[in-house]
């Protein structure tokens, strides 16, 4: 693999569990802000506890680097918030994402806001996600958020539901994102971190 | 039926109280990291973690309790003495899921809207009672206003669920003595049962008192067929 996995930084949460998860798969993270670590990075991951405008503030110094890596193909995971900056705007306030992703953000119906809570995965037939629960049976991720990409969204490869259905996993070239937390999904959430790996490990050479 | 382990610490390590003061505390494990990590790993879908010392006032966990948010790779509740706005705030961008506030949310009404408001669905409110009383300040004191009343005024707020410790029967493994019935019922956020759950027939009567999880202490870490099947339901 070209480079090491590098957890981007926008300053908008605890970065401990998630880098925890990655050296829990024998691949110890990197953390950085620095667009020249972004450029080295073999893996990219874009993780976000944090409105939209919040995050969107965070990459913006960042955006132009991220966007490069991405379109040169390098893998990059969005994670909650980091999945919904890589698409271009939110109902939750104002800020301009990344675009990567198309479509808009959408505020889940309530009353039971956030929803926080472990939901099913709804799943098609990706490779990344065939290894998760089994044939009969779906795996549980926990979710922590009021926002969400839409089920339609392009890409969209498993949903959840939350009184709407809404993209729980989303891909497009080498992007994937998760509205889930894998660092907090327990097994299920770590095998879903090393299938990602071991796709992005195929995607980057 | 949802199963909770928990680990409460005291001194840097995992132990129970049983129902009073810490001279009654039993000690289950040195270690709180590895322990949380060993039921996160066994399928646990979350952990309930209280410092003891902070709830009593007798020093904190601080860094321990970070540590064990650090590591574990599952949802994690918190409590024990959080009566400060910026220890919650501290703690839930640390990385924990849900904060438990009980003596000053219960004494300060205003204090827990402000604090439901600021983190929606994150605040969990705790109620330890007695009698059908709920108790403060560690169990020193008890407050006049009916438990009725505490969980019609938490109805009208934006809080993650409601936890109710029975303090007649936690840390004894006798079962989980009233199970509040009615009270329960009208509870309409996520209800959390706490005290004296043995084995699975304890969880059976949680459930149909209108419970949709239980904190599990002192049994999750005893021998015994009760044990035995509480560990096979954390899953």
């Amino acid at each position: 693999m070209k480079g090491p996995i590098l957890i981007v930084d926008t300053g908008t949460g605890n970065l401990f569990s998630l880098a925890r998860s990655f050296e829990r798969l024998g691949r110890p993270p990197r953390i950085s802000r620095d667009p020249e670590a972004i450029a080295g990075a073999g893996i990219l991951v874009l993780p976000g506890v944090a409105s939209f405008p919040a995050i969107a503030r965070g990459v913006e110094p960042l955006r132009a680097e991220l966007v490069r890596r991405v379109r040169a193909g390098t893998p990059l995971l969005g994670i909650c918030a980091g999945l919904q900056v890589l698409a271009g705007a939110s109902e939750e306030g104002p800020g301009q994402g990344l675009g990567l992703l198309r479509g808009e953000v959408v505020r889940l119906p309530g009353p039971l806001l956030p929803h926080m809570g472990w939901s099913p995965l709804r799943r098609t037939p990706d490779p990344m996600l065939l290894g998760l629960g089994g044939p009969t049976v779906d795996p549980e991720m926990y979710y922590a958020h009021s926002y969400a990409l839409p089920a339609g969204t392009a890409g969209t490869v498993a949903t959840s539901f939350h009184g709407i259905e809404f993209a729980a996993v989303v891909r497009a070239g080498s992007v994937v994102g998760v509205q889930f937390h894998p660092e907090r999904s327990g097994r299920a959430g770590a095998a879903f971190l090393a299938a990602f790996l071991e796709w992005a490990e195929g995607v980057a050479g | 039926m949802i199963v909770i382990p928990s680990l409460d610490l005291w001194d840097g390590r995992v132990g129970f109280l049983r129902g009073g003061p810490p001279e009654q505390l039993t000690t289950v494990a040195e270690d709180a990291v590895a322990t949380a990590r060993a039921w996160a790993d066994r399928g646990a879908r979350r952990l309930q973690v209280v410092d003891l010392n902070a709830a009593l006032g007798r020093g904190d966990n601080r860094e321990l309790l970070l540590r064990i948010l650090r590591s574990v790779e599952v949802p994690v509740q918190v409590g024990g003495g959080l009566r400060d706005t910026d220890r919650i705030g501290e703690l839930l961008a640390a990385g924990a899921s849900r904060a438990i506030v009980s003596t000053r949310a219960l004494r300060d009404p205003p204090w827990l809207v402000a604090m439901a408001r600021r983190h929606p669905g994150r605040i969990l409110l705790g109620i330890d009672h007695r009698d059908r009383r709920a108790l403060l300040a560690g169990r020193t004191e008890s407050l006049a206003v009916p438990l009725g009343e505490i969980v019609r005024t938490a109805n009208d707020l934006p809080l993650g669920g409601v936890l109710f410790t029975n303090t007649v029967a936690e840390g004894r493994m006798e079962g989980v003595g009233d199970p509040l019935g009615e009270m329960v019922a009208r509870c309409r956020h996520e209800r959390i049962a706490a005290g004296g759950v043995a084995g699975p027939e304890d969880l059976r009567t949680l459930a149909a008192a209108g419970f949709d999880a239980a904190v599990v202490g002192l049994a999750l870490y005893r021998e015994g067929p009760g044990p035995d099947r509480l560990r096979e339901a954390v899953r």
